[in-house]
């Protein structure tokens, strides 16, 4: 899987790769391109090459150098139709020369601010051959044309041919001929000499590609107070966990973000909690941050130790179940079937589930979930699955969103402020039962209290029977 | 030298025919020919219908441009490949026209190249800006009046308008057409510090309240003016109209109450598509019509023969039309 293709999957990976502050095409396709990478060798080396350029980023010393290596990946441009002509043994005309001339006067540019940085971890040939094929007068700018240095002849024929005053006369055109005609030869001869260094160009252009994207990676960490994560074996755990798109939304209305602390074994952990209380936003946050890890992202929290796993599993409600013709319940129940299929194939996964079997009647709907969650600890399957249902038979890890408190003589909560009493943080649970505010939360929302009234007494009639 | 000395003062100068065959071409090469032995460094674009490589209507080609050396030129891959001039290339765009990326190159020995430029009004502002970077004094565009045309040629500080028989053979009729253009050219320009702001404006008609806020009115088309009549006039009597500006509008408004006192402001003179009669009407009942972009013309060249082979008394047209737009006059022909 690329990122290119899990960014159609995923918002949040959708807006995370919307704030790289990547300079050029080359850079966006290398984005598009990146591998969900499963081999923790490929990832801890990945992490040291990132590491390396937050490092030097955050150098006020090199400020100097990074200014220069941004402005000549701005100036790049799409070179790789040249490339491809180039590879394939074509004779270039002078704008593809001029690309090419371009692109190894910049790459050479940012390999010398690269040096400065001291960084090594690009692979970045020497393009100076390059240069000195394509400026024979040594002007070093980026221009270009079939030069009169190039041949003794093309130079005395074309200053004969300024001396005539008639440019339409019969001389003028001959002496134009022939200038044409060596002019073309040296284009022949100059495209075979960069074919030799086909290779070399291509692999700077990759380079700056790399650069762009390490760049842009380093600098989102920065900006956003990302972590480098741990590779760890055994369980993933975040300290501070956020999501960041959540949190810059919270922040724009002055309001602050919770952050979350939380562990994950290779094991199903059941989370309750009221309505309202952020448990989808968890586990939105949980499968972002994983496909950040293995896209060789920082991750969004305080501390982070993270095991791969082979595929991130997903049932949170927003598959598209009316394009696919099938009923939510149906949708939901294949979805599962897809999760419980790579997990006896023995993928290694993370799975996360909001409410499994919501969209049935509760009587079947406990027994389904129940039944999923038994399935997914006989596999050892990595998973967190939310639920409202209580009377779940099961003893795997049960963790709470703590909720709402209600401060004595507090101003009335309303959706504008209820943030400031809901309390996010997770804590361990030990009993079967499960918060009952939903009545509560809906009159927070301004619901008709007829309704609120009708339901409550409702609710108590149910009690009574039970 | 007629009005060449004049475009040196300039940044940028467009060069618009009224119409196909106006000598719009043999106008330009006359400004390049005068130019081309004094030391001014010129840059020349164009700006118009993409792909216009052929004429739509004859069929022929595109008259080429015959530049000398030091010149900068701008034209597409396409136009480039065809050159018939050596060129050291400059640059290269990053954005595409239809005809491919856009070419700036300087002539290192002199000939001929047909021009294409960028059709985006923002595309040429920024291109003319740029060409001081290659010492560039003054930028002269290939221009094109159409409805068709995103870009205008009143990006450019100055102009020259070519016109002719090939506007109509009909003398009378052709300085009539030609002194409304004038007209409107000369309209004056609405300032105000929120004109940024109204350029950026793209579709719709929109109302400038007594301290100058913007509003959109929701009135996406001149058509559903009858049914919005009651939200017309919430703001007060100016309008912004970001698109074209039709008889149609100029129609209506001039029956409504508040006439004397409505002001509409447009781009520039190119998105003013209303006749003589319905602007006429328009402005004798006391409607005003302004534009954001204005831009100073220096003279009018005038092509006496049209090209089904009428032709006009060059004295006599010039004359007439010294006198009824009060700037210089010239025929291609006999500069």
């Amino acid at each position: 899987m690329t990122l290119g293709n899990a960014i159609h999957q995923q918002n949040g990976l959708r807006y995370i790769t919307g704030l790289l502050q990547l300079h050029s095409s080359a850079g966006r396709q290398r984005m598009l391109s990146q591998v969900f990478m499963t081999e923790s060798d490929a990832l801890s080396q990945e992490f040291n090459l990132l590491s390396g350029m937050v490092e030097r980023l955050k150098n006020p010393e090199y400020q100097g150098a990074i200014n220069n290596i941004v402005q000549g990946l701005m100036q790049l441009h799409d070179i790789q139709g040249t490339l491809n002509n180039l590879g394939g043994r074509n004779v270039l005309d002078d704008i593809e020369l001029f690309e090419v001339k371009r692109f190894a006067l910049i790459a050479e540019e940012i390999s010398k601010q690269l040096k400065i940085l001291n960084y090594n971890g690009i692979n970045f040939p020497a393009l100076k051959d390059v240069v000195e094929l394509l400026d024979p007068e040594d002007n070093r700018t980026a221009h270009f044309f079939i030069y009169s240095a190039y041949s003794e002849k093309l130079a005395e024929l074309r200053k004969k041919h300024k001396t005539i005053d008639d440019s339409q006369s019969e001389e003028a055109h001959t002496l134009h001929e022939k200038c044409i005609e060596i002019e073309d030869t040296i284009r022949q001869e100059l495209s075979a000499k960069l074919w030799a260094f086909h290779a070399d160009i291509a692999l700077a252009w990759q380079g700056v590609a790399e650069l762009d994207f390490m760049m842009a990676r380093a600098r989102l960490a920065i900006d956003h107070n990302m972590v480098q994560p741990k590779i760890s074996e055994e369980v993933t755990t975040f300290t501070g966990l956020f999501h960041p798109q959540v949190k810059a939304v919270l922040e724009q209305e002055n309001r602050t973000f919770q952050p979350w602390n939380i562990s994950l074994y290779n094991a199903p952990c059941l989370i309750t909690g009221a309505n309202m209380a952020g448990k989808t936003v968890l586990l939105k946050t949980i499968a972002l941050n994983q496909y950040l890890f293995q896209f060789g992202f920082y991750v969004a929290a305080a501390s982070a130790e993270m095991v791969t796993v082979e595929k991130i599993m997903t049932g949170i409600g927003d598959e598209q179940s009316e394009l696919s013709g099938l009923s939510s319940f149906a949708a939901e129940m294949l979805n599962i079937q897809s999760i419980i299929s790579s997990a006896r194939a023995g993928n290694k996964l993370l799975v996360l589930i909001d409410e499994p079997a919501r969209t049935t009647n509760p009587h079947e709907g406990i027994a389904i979930a129940n039944a999923l969650i038994d399935l997914l600890e006989e596999l050892n399957v990595r998973s967190l699955i939310t639920t409202h249902y209580s009377g779940l038979q099961t003893d795997c890890r049960k963790l709470r969103v703590k909720g709402l408190s209600f401060p004595q003589n507090s101003e009335p909560i309303t959706v504008a402020n209820i943030n400031q009493y809901m309390d996010y943080s997770l804590i361990e649970h030990t009993n079967d039962e499960v918060p009952r505010e939903a009545l509560q939360i809906a009159q927070i929302l301004g619901i008709d209290p007829e309704l609120t009234r009708r339901a409550q007494h409702y609710a108590d009639q149910n009690e009574k029977t039970l | 030298m007629p009005f060449v000395d004049e475009i040196l003062k300039y940044k940028s100068v467009s060069i618009v025919g009224m119409e196909k065959n106006t000598g719009k071409t043999e106008c330009l090469n006359y400004i390049l020919r005068r130019l081309g032995h004094s030391n001014h460094r010129l840059a020349i674009t164009s700006i118009g219908l993409d792909g216009e490589g052929l004429d739509q209507v004859t069929q022929t080609h595109k008259p080429e441009i015959f530049l000398t050396e030091g010149d900068v030129f701008v034209t597409s891959e396409a136009h480039f490949r065809s050159k018939k001039l050596d060129a050291e290339i400059l640059d290269l765009s990053k954005q595409r026209t239809s005809l491919g990326r856009l070419v700036t190159a300087r002539v290192t020995g002199s000939g001929k190249v047909m021009i294409s430029g960028p059709s985006e009004t923002f595309w040429i502002k920024k291109l003319i800006d740029d060409m001081a970077q290659f010492g560039v004094e003054t930028t002269l565009v290939d221009g094109a009046l159409s409805r068709q045309s995103l870009g205008s040629p009143a990006i450019t500080e100055s102009m020259v308008l070519a016109t002719g028989a090939a506007l109509s053979a009909n003398m009378h009729t052709l300085v009539s057409k030609t002194a409304f253009l004038h007209e409107l050219i000369c309209l004056p320009q609405w300032k105000s510090t929120q004109n940024d702001k109204l350029l950026q404006i793209s579709s719709g008609l929109w109302s400038l309240d007594a301290d100058g806020e913007i509003h959109d009115l929701g009135i996406e088309s001149a058509f559903l003016l009858e049914s919005n009549k009651e939200k017309l006039f919430t703001y007060g009597h100016t309008f912004y109209v970001s698109g074209a500006v039709t008889a149609g509008l100029l129609n209506f408004l001039r029956m409504q109450p508040g006439i004397e006192e409505t002001v509409i402001i447009a781009r520039d003179f190119s998105r003013i598509f209303a006749d003589k009669e319905s602007y006429q009407a328009f402005t004798k009942r006391g409607g005003q019509i302004k534009v954001l972009l204005h831009t100073k013309l220096i003279a009018v060249c005038v092509n006496p023969v049209s090209p089904q082979g009428y032709i006009l008394d060059s004295k006599q047209l010039r004359e007439k039309l010294t006198e009824k737009l009060g700037i210089p006059v010239y025929d291609i022909f006999k500069l």
